[in-house]
């Protein structure tokens, strides 16, 4: 039956009130078997809802319900109206349920009912048939005083937790557990010392539940009392640790003490669980615990307290993670380097570079990790005025550090590393520069690639320069172009142009084209493969006259490739246009290579157009394969548009 | 590390004597510590690789024979790295974990390793990425005598079978990353330039590299 059916049924339920008769429905479910059409069902139950949701009374409908069960219904009906009751029943109902409880076929049913059903009738229907039951039943009828918390039921509940029934002396503790109160208590407090396992632990695992019960109702004093009494070594870990859960909860600062030594239990899963559990009381007594704790724990131990200071915050736990740093276990070096990036401030910067510096995988990482973390107002000026201070390894974790940070007031710090003698002080710096250094500091940059030994050198600081100036909306590149025009080195000119090419800036455009001209082939090669870099279509024109009639044959093929990069990019054309375009690059193609890339992009323009320039070269055994490839799948894609208008 | 060296030992001591007679010695691989374990199921890539289920054999190359590439300038397509720099593909960091790699943009990328000088190559061997089972696409590696590749350019391997990626089609398989790398036959061939071009693999459009190794001879 869909939700709509239902809803419909509702509606029509509130719209016209009582059905003109329900007893044709009733006719219909009185029959009812498992697997047949709830479809009557569906539409009693939503009457029922319906009536109630109008707050109507529904006095003549229970009586109705309690002859049924005493019909000759099927038992699906029966169960079926047991759980109409359960919504609408009251003490009236209670004997006709009573009636059904020693039956193994109908006890569960009327449960039920008799669970939900409100007052004392219910309750005490269940107690009375408690005695005469046996088996599942009697286990049935223990479990629904326990759901219904029937306080009355405790004395009945009491003997049968030493039952020698496993199963209802099982159903008895955890009844006597739910219901609570003083009462239950008492009698999980006998049963612990009459029972054996794995009874005794049932017991005790209900007597928790029952002092979390007191302790929610406010008897703090009596849950303590059982939380102390299953807290202790000789209890199940489990139990000890639900017992330790207890107390932190309900004692606050006072479960200090017991957790506190509970932290040195030789069980891991108690010491787990009383690290963790002291970590969430708040108040520095409790990091106190903790921090004097640490020392004495063995290093699994150590991992996990050191893990609770940082997520408590609390800057006592720093000084305990510097001196983990030098533990002899690996796991607890790695808590503390990690924890620090946390828990740390200006002193941490040197131990953590340090770290970085000396320490490998795991903990070099975590180390560099946490330097890159570290909060507070004073960590950036603490790490540029260590930079000035330090050397070597050390220093370069530093530098890498402030442009992981992008720390823009370690600008200086890094342009006098970017001169340093240390060629991997020199590297890093300019490195971290692209993260730390404005538009601003264009001169200082341009100034030291132009100092720059080797092409490596240069390459890099040509990168952080372009790097710096693209921060800006429109690249100032006038600097640099002017060094380019100045400068007599082709090599120096080739990297000063390669520079202009990687800012995108508009101003570029007009340089990388006056150097497509240029005698040398450094230089035109340079502007070639920044004119193919360019983010927009817009070089095309100058790459195909290239392409076309450069002298230098490799120039030719590299703007060739540069000219299909640009065609392949976003544009507004239509495929037949660009297949145009690729058509005229085919015609300039000379080599396979070239021939083979045209013939990769023309599927991405499906069309007729793309279609012949792909079967053109159906005949050059060159690019056969490739071609016949273009032309399955230029076809296939326009099978598909044809299929799909 | 030490089941790669038992792998190299177990490999040398298996060599026929011939072999070992004509100078040819096992390359001095050593491998990373294995990320994961077993083979994936779930990998529905066409003409991909039956993975060999032991230990690749020995690849024996001349006496003397060594990884050139370590330590050599790498450019790439991608100048600009999302994670990582180009000096990890020559760096001898090839663990795999986080921050030995280099993840190149999305869809066709490239790097080109220069030997700094012509030399007699045997064989490549490559780690894009080995901390889980994946499959890149479309992986070509090429040899030339020029930064550019236009010319002498030689290609060793290229499973792009529908030229998608526009270098032409290959008839390599398809294979899954692991510890072991990918061991690609350079038939001793001459060359100062190596390509290794990609373009996305089963788990990401982004390209990586962990290591490459080159293992040749400077020719004389």
């Amino acid at each position: 039956m869909s939700k709509i059916l239902i809803s419909l049924l509702c509606a029509f339920a509130a719209e016209a009130g009582r059905p003109a008769s329900l007893e044709p429905l009733l006719e219909k479910i009185a029959a009812y078997e498992y697997g047949q059409s709830r479809e009557p069902l569906v539409e009693f139950d939503a009457y029922v809802r319906g009536s109630l949701a109008r707050g109507e009374k529904l006095d003549g409908l229970e009586m109705r319900l309690i002859q049924f069960l005493k019909a000759r219904t099927t038992l699906a009906a029966k169960d079926f109206a047991c759980r109409e009751l359960s919504l609408i029943g009251t003490a009236a109902s209670a004997p006709a349920l009573a009636a059904m409880l020693p039956r193994a076929e109908t006890s569960e049913m009327a449960r039920y009912a008799l669970e939900r059903i409100p007052g004392p009738e219910a309750a005490e229907a269940l107690r009375k048939a408690l005695p005469g039951a046996s088996g599942r039943t009697r286990v049935g009828i223990v479990n629904s005083l326990g759901e219904r918390r029937d306080a009355r039921a405790v004395p009945l509940l009491r003997p049968l937790v030493i039952s020698r029934d496993a199963a209802v002396a099982e159903a008895a503790a955890a009844a006597l557990g739910k219901i609570g109160g003083k009462a239950a208590a008492a009698a999980l407090d006998a049963a612990l010392v009459r029972t054996s396992d794995p009874q005794r632990t049932r017991v005790a695992a209900a007597y928790i539940r029952c002092a979390d019960g007191m302790a929610a109702g406010g008897d703090r004093a009596g849950a303590l009392r059982i939380y102390a009494r299953l807290g202790i070594p000789g209890e199940p870990p489990m139990i000890r640790v639900a017992a330790l859960r207890g107390l932190a909860r309900t004692a606050g600062k006072g479960a200090i003490g017991p957790l506190s030594r509970e932290i040195e239990s030789s069980n891991r899963l108690v010491q787990t669980a009383a690290i963790r559990f002291l970590a969430g009381i708040p108040g520095p007594e409790a990091t106190a615990a903790l921090v004097e704790a640490v020392p004495r724990l063995p290093a699994e131990g150590r991992v996990i307290a050191l893990s609770a200071l940082v997520t408590r915050g609390d800057a006592a736990g720093r000084q305990l993670l510097v001196d983990a740093l030098n533990s002899g276990a690996p796991a607890v070096r790695l808590a503390a380097l990690e924890g620090l990036g946390k828990l740390g401030d200006e002193s941490s910067v040197l131990v953590l570079a340090g770290a970085a510096a000396t320490r490998e995988g795991a903990e070099q990482a975590a180390a560099r990790e946490s330097l890159y973390a570290l909060g507070g107002a004073g960590i950036d000026p603490a790490i540029v005025k260590a930079i000035g201070s330090t050397k070597g390894k050390v220093r370069i974790e530093l530098i890498r550090a402030a442009g992981e940070r992008g720390i823009a007031a370690a600008t200086d710090a890094l342009l006098a590393g970017a001169r340093d003698p240390d060629r991997e002080i020199r590297r890093e710096s300019v490195r971290a520069l692209r993260e730390t250094a404005g538009v601003s500091s264009a001169k200082s940059l341009l100034d030291l690639m132009l100092a720059a030994e080797g092409a490596s050198e240069r390459r890099e600081m040509g990168r952080t320069l372009a790097a710096v100036l693209k921060k800006s909306g429109n690249p100032p590149i006038g600097l640099v172009v002017a060094a380019y025009q100045s400068a007599q080195a082709i090599p120096l000119r080739a990297a000063l142009l390669e520079v202009i090419g990687q800012t995108g800036s508009g101003d570029a455009l007009p340089v990388l084209r006056s150097g497509l001209q240029a005698d040398h082939r450094e230089i035109s090669r340079t502007a070639i493969l920044a004119l193919s870099d360019w983010p927009t279509p817009a070089p095309m024109s100058d790459l195909l006259p290239v392409a076309r009639s450069d002298p230098d044959p490799a120039n030719q093929v590299l703007a060739l490739r540069g000219y299909l990069k640009l065609v392949a990019l976003p544009s507004g054309r239509t495929a037949a246009e660009t297949a145009r375009l690729l058509s005229e690059a085919m015609a300039l193609a000379k080599q396979p290579g070239e021939k083979k890339a045209v013939l990769a992009l023309l599927p991405g323009f499906p069309c007729q157009e793309s279609l012949q320039v792909a079967r053109a070269s159906l005949g050059d055994a060159t690019v056969a394969g490739e071609a016949r490839m273009a032309v399955d799948r230029i076809s296939r894609a326009l099978s598909i548009k044809k299929e799909s208008r | 590390m030490k089941l790669s060296l038992f792998f190299f030992i177990a490999g040398a001591l298996a060599l026929p004597a011939a072999a070992q007679t004509a100078g040819l010695q096992p390359l001095p691989i050593v491998l990373p510590k294995p990320l994961f374990e077993g083979t994936p199921e779930n990998l529905k890539v066409p003409n991909l690789e039956k993975p060999l289920g032991k230990p690749r054999p020995a690849f024996l190359a001349p006496a003397g024979t060594a990884n050139v590439a370590r330590g050599k300038p790498v450019s790439s397509s991608d100048s600009d790295p999302a994670i990582g720099d180009l000096e990890m593909v020559t760096d001898g960091n090839k663990a795999g974990a986080d921050g030995s790699y280099v993840e190149l943009k999305p869809g066709v990328q490239s790097v080109v390793i220069d030997l700094e000088s012509r030399h007699t190559i045997y064989a490549i061997l490559i780690w894009h990425f080995h901390k889980e089972p994946r499959v890149y696409s479309d992986v070509i590696v090429q040899l030339a005598d020029d930064p550019d590749f236009i010319s002498n350019v030689r290609t060793l391997f290229n499973n792009d079978f529908d030229n998608t990626a526009g270098f032409g089609i290959g008839k390599d398989l398809n294979y899954i990353e692991t510890a072991e790398g990918k061991l690609i036959d350079a038939r001793g061939s001459e060359a100062r330039y190596v390509r290794l071009i990609s373009n996305g693999s089963t788990r990401s459009p982004a390209n990586h590299y962990v290591e490459v190794e080159v293992f040749g001879k400077p020719v004389q």
